[in-house]
């Protein structure tokens, strides 16, 4: 009789050795796709992985507003017109609008394209639904809609046949298909019946918000559509065969935007080639070493975008222009482009690659000299050392800090007293939403939504966003709100631009900012088997309108 | 092992109820301290939503949405009577309700926790009675530096590491998510492994515990170095004791019954407690691990939630890492009064 102990010995040796048997087959050749109860698809041809920074990019396009969400937005839905970056300059092409022509100084007209299909319902577009996209734009400005909110008059914006649209504005807008651009058309009719009541919009509820935000299916017409989106995970598109417009011959069949942001694993997925287009957010250390890996470049992004050093300028010492002046002399712009490689150096108030930009009226340097005959005229020499300059640096931006103590380092040499505060970005939001915050400078990314310099001037400087992040300098000078107005208002290009630079000597001589350097995005991408036209050219264009997918070609038998 | 029906009439009787009416009230203390925390926490959730170029009037049409324009003994009332109607509130992280994001984040965490649980409990298992059992010896010195080790790394060092070594190098393991992007399955209970099993798809269950294997490691090798040592010692202590000497000295197998039967049980009743509350701490503090995972987990959402100042977001995961830690308390107490008879007999009147 064979003791019990030894029969369970062997059956547990047989059970471990099959285990360890079905685990090595396993591990040698990574299961394929067998026929199941629940379909499966087999894995696709030309595919496209994009990381994105977002766990939860925001679907709904009349509510997204950062880089993922716009990112997906530009992908999934058609805007009236677009801009495009061509012979180095910018033009709105025709979209959705074939042609438009401008009525009188208050109305557009456009014509659509006829043969539009939304994805999932394939119902025909119509003038109707962009008359419905604008008004929910406007009533619902939580995405892009702040750009229409002070211009378009719903009153008289409609739909005047299937094909024709009329949009009335409240007065003349020169930069109005700047604006177009951004008016992303939904499927009117499946909003309405997604619209959940009671909500913060009237009768409108929450506009179908909440519906679409869940991401089971998407309501445009662009050239991709969502297929799966998984929270916290991925979103997936695939290539809308119905789409009007041209896919570039090998254009990816599917895209997954994945929710990536960890460096160490942003180099893995890169190195086994499970991810082919980097976020825009790693460290320069992460760039430098993704550019090693065989096959894979870093693309240098051009977005409308600065680094601002923003002066408060209510707050003493730097309520006396001098001192700000003496700052913008303080500044080292060489060591700073060291310490921030995504950047160039700054030439304008505004980014060198926006249409209308100016060089500064006069020369711009580290000049200690110079900033201390600035102080010696300020009111608040020889008090220098009763004030202390506070400069914050945002805990979630590693490597910032460095710029304030840069700043703070050369001040000590002319006696100010810089003082470099760290601060969660939540405590930096809620500080810069009043005057009497007790930071004195913030530094600050801003990029403009579009690329007359007048948008970057009118986010920055317009007291209409004051108590946001877009400023830090709350100038309480109504005749800079006039002026700013006057070059949105003015229609002829030639005579905006013109106002434009005189705007742009007037803002510069009040000192407003260190204008630290032109922003310089960096996404590491699959060079080896992606065509990818925005990294080949350098792109210029609006933070997040990069990764046009119906434009790239992917040849994944040169994946390796 | 036989169960007496008088203890588990014992179990059920009284205590349970107690204890279910003190949770009770402990989850509304929790929630108030939270409710409060949240919302003198610096930020305007509002404008943190809808970002810096909102206009200021759809800000202001939010705050009031949220009744952040009212006292906080309102808010909170607003927040009782909402919770009452099943709901927590809406999301300004998803814009969701808040109900349907926990819904969709949180059998991610439930399944990585456990298979954390099953990886913990049985290295723990075998590696604290191996060590217990042969105090001193070359494989218990081995141990106690594996101990020290996985004690002193973090659990997000581990994670990348084994993805570096058998992701990256080796390849044999995904390094991310929960699936191949290639197979698609109906989303039933959340738990990919049980979906698999309910619709019958070996293959997908097979590549779910495939994508499980690293992130479940990651989490498990800390704490199971921890509870390893605490079994380790009480085995040791409890192999001293006189009863093992009189077991030892009549003859009896010294393995299987004085080591696993006498001396293994009464030591887990110190180590138990320790691993219910080492998983039950993952609701929080895997979010590391969900992010370098690229795991859809509440964990990683939970801190999106914080950084964004998502404030119904932050409460109603709070109040689902205090439900978890409540039944896993309520579990390991089950547990301890099977194990040992002790607390059975205190218990009976």
């Amino acid at each position: 009789m064979v003791k019990r102990s030894v029969v369970a010995a062997i059956v547990a040796v047989v059970i471990i050795i099959a285990i360890v048997g079905v685990a090595a087959w396993y591990l040698a050749a990574p299961p394929t796709p067998t026929p199941t109860p629940t379909p499966t698809v087999t894995p696709p041809v030309k595919s496209l992985i994009v990381a994105s920074f977002a766990n939860l990019p925001y679907l709904d396009p009349h509510v997204a507003h950062d880089e993922s969400g716009r990112a997906y937005i530009h992908n999934v839905y058609d805007t009236l017109v677009r801009m495009e970056y061509r012979e180095g300059t910018v033009k709105i092409i025709p979209w959705l609008a074939t042609r438009w022509e401008m009525v009188d100084n208050v109305t557009w007209r456009f014509y659509l394209r006829e043969g539009v299909k939304f994805h999932h319902t394939n119902r025909e577009l119509t003038a109707k639904d962009v008359e419905f996209s604008v008004m929910r734009m406007v009533i619902m400005p939580e995405g892009m809609g702040y750009l229409l909110v002070p211009w378009i008059d719903l009153d008289r914006t409609k739909a005047i046949d299937k094909y024709t649209i009329e949009i009335g504005l409240k007065k003349p807008c020169g930069v109005f298909l700047y604006l177009a651009s951004y008016i992303y058309v939904v499927d009117s009719e499946e909003v309405k019946k997604n619209i959940k009541t009671p909500g913060p919009y009237g009768e409108w509820g929450d506009f179908g918000k909440g519906w679409l935000m869940e991401g089971h299916i998407d309501i445009g017409s662009g050239p991709y559509m969502l297929v799966e989106y998984v929270p916290g995970s991925h979103v997936m598109l695939a290539k809308n065969e119905k789409w009007w417009g041209d896919f570039a011959p090998r254009a990816p069949d599917n895209v997954k935007i994945v929710a990536i942001v960890d460096p160490a694993t942003t180099h893995t997925l890169m190195a086994k080639r499970e991810l082919d287009i980097s976020t825009v957010w790693l460290p320069p250390e992460t760039y430098e070493a993704l550019d090693e890996i065989e096959g894979v470049d870093v693309a240098k992004l051009h977005y409308y975008g600065m680094y601002f050093l923003m002066m408060n300028s209510r707050k003493p010492p730097l309520d006396d222009i001098h001192v700000r002046k003496a700052l913008f002399y303080l500044f080292d712009y060489r060591t700073f482009l060291e310490i921030l490689p995504q950047h160039k150096e700054a030439e304008g108030i505004v980014p060198s690659n926006m249409i209308g930009f100016i060089p500064f009226p006069e020369p711009v340097e580290y000049n200690i000299d110079k900033a201390l005959e600035e102080l010696k005229k300020s009111k608040y020499w020889g008090e220098l050392d009763k004030y202390e300059i506070a400069l914050t640096w945002r805990a979630e931006v590693p490597g910032e800090d460095r710029v304030g103590l840069l700043l703070a380092s050369a001040a000590e040499k002319v006696g100010l007293k810089i003082k470099v505060v760290k601060l969660p970005w939540l405590k930096v939001v809620e500080a810069m939403t009043r005057p009497d915050t007790p930071n004195h400078i913030e530094p600050m990314w801003i990029t403009a939504d579009y690329p007359e310099a007048i948008s970057m001037v009118y986010l920055r400087w317009h007291s209409a966003s004051h108590g946001t992040v877009n400023q830090n300098e709350w100038f309480d000078l109504p005749e800079l709100d006039k002026m700013i107005e006057e070059v949105l208002g003015t229609i002829d290009e030639k005579e905006r631009l013109e106002k434009s630079a005189e705007l742009q000597r007037y803002i510069f001589h009040l000192y407003p900012s260190i204008f630290a350097g032109d922003y310089i995005g960096f996404k590491a991408y699959q060079s080896k088997y992606i065509d990818w036209p925005s990294a080949k050219v350098g792109f210029v264009g609006v933070f997040g309108w990069d990764v046009e997918y119906w434009k790239m070609n992917v040849y994944p038998e040169k994946k390796t | 092992m036989k169960i007496n029906l008088n203890v588990l009439k014992g179990i059920f009787n009284n205590a349970i109820l107690k204890r279910i009416i003190l949770s009770l009230i402990s989850l509304l203390g929790l929630s108030l301290i939270i409710f409060t925390l949240a919302r003198i926490m610096p930020g305007d959730p509002a404008r943190m939503a809808l970002g810096p170029r909102a206009p200021e009037e759809i800000v202001q049409k939010y705050r009031e949405m949220l009744y952040l324009d009212k006292p906080l003994y309102v808010q909170y009332y607003y927040w009782l009577i909402n919770l009452f109607q099943g709901k927590l509130g809406p999301s300004l992280t998803s814009f969701r309700e808040v109900s349907v994001d926990i819904a969709d984040f949180l059998p991610a965490t439930l399944e990585l926790m456990l298979f954390v649980a099953i990886i913990q409990v049985t290295g723990t298992l075998i590696l604290g009675t191996i060590s217990g059992c042969k105090p001193g010896s070359a494989i218990d010195g081995a141990l106690r530096v594996f101990a020290y080790i996985g004690i002193c790394v973090p659990p997000f060092v581990w994670a990348l590491i084994l993805q570096f070594v058998f992701s990256y190098i080796l390849g044999w393991f995904p390094a991310t998510e929960r699936l191949s992007s290639y197979i698609r399955l109906p989303r039933i209970t959340g738990l990919v492994t049980i979906d698999a099993l309910i619709t019958g798809n070996f293959n997908a269950f097979v590549d779910a515990l495939w994508h499980l294997a690293l992130p479940s490691l990651a989490l498990a090798v800390g704490a199971m170095a921890q509870e390893t040592r605490i079994l380790r010692s009480a085995m040791v202590e409890n192999i001293n004791k006189d009863y093992i000497t009189t077991f030892l000295s009549h003859g009896l197998p010294i393995y299987r019954y004085v080591y696993f039967k006498y001396a293994l049980r009464p030591s887990l009743c110190s180590t138990i407690p320790v691993i219910g509350l080492d998983i039950a701490s993952l609701i929080a503090n895997a979010f590391m691990v969900e992010m370098i995972f690229n795991w859809p987990g509440i964990s990683k959402f939970g801190i999106t939630a914080m950084l964004r100042k998502d404030l119904n977001g932050i409460v109603g995961i709070v109040l689902v890492a205090g439900i978890i830690y409540i039944v896993t308390n309520v579990i390991i107490d089950i547990i301890l009064t099977i194990l040992d008879p002790r607390i059975r007999r205190g218990g009976q009147q």
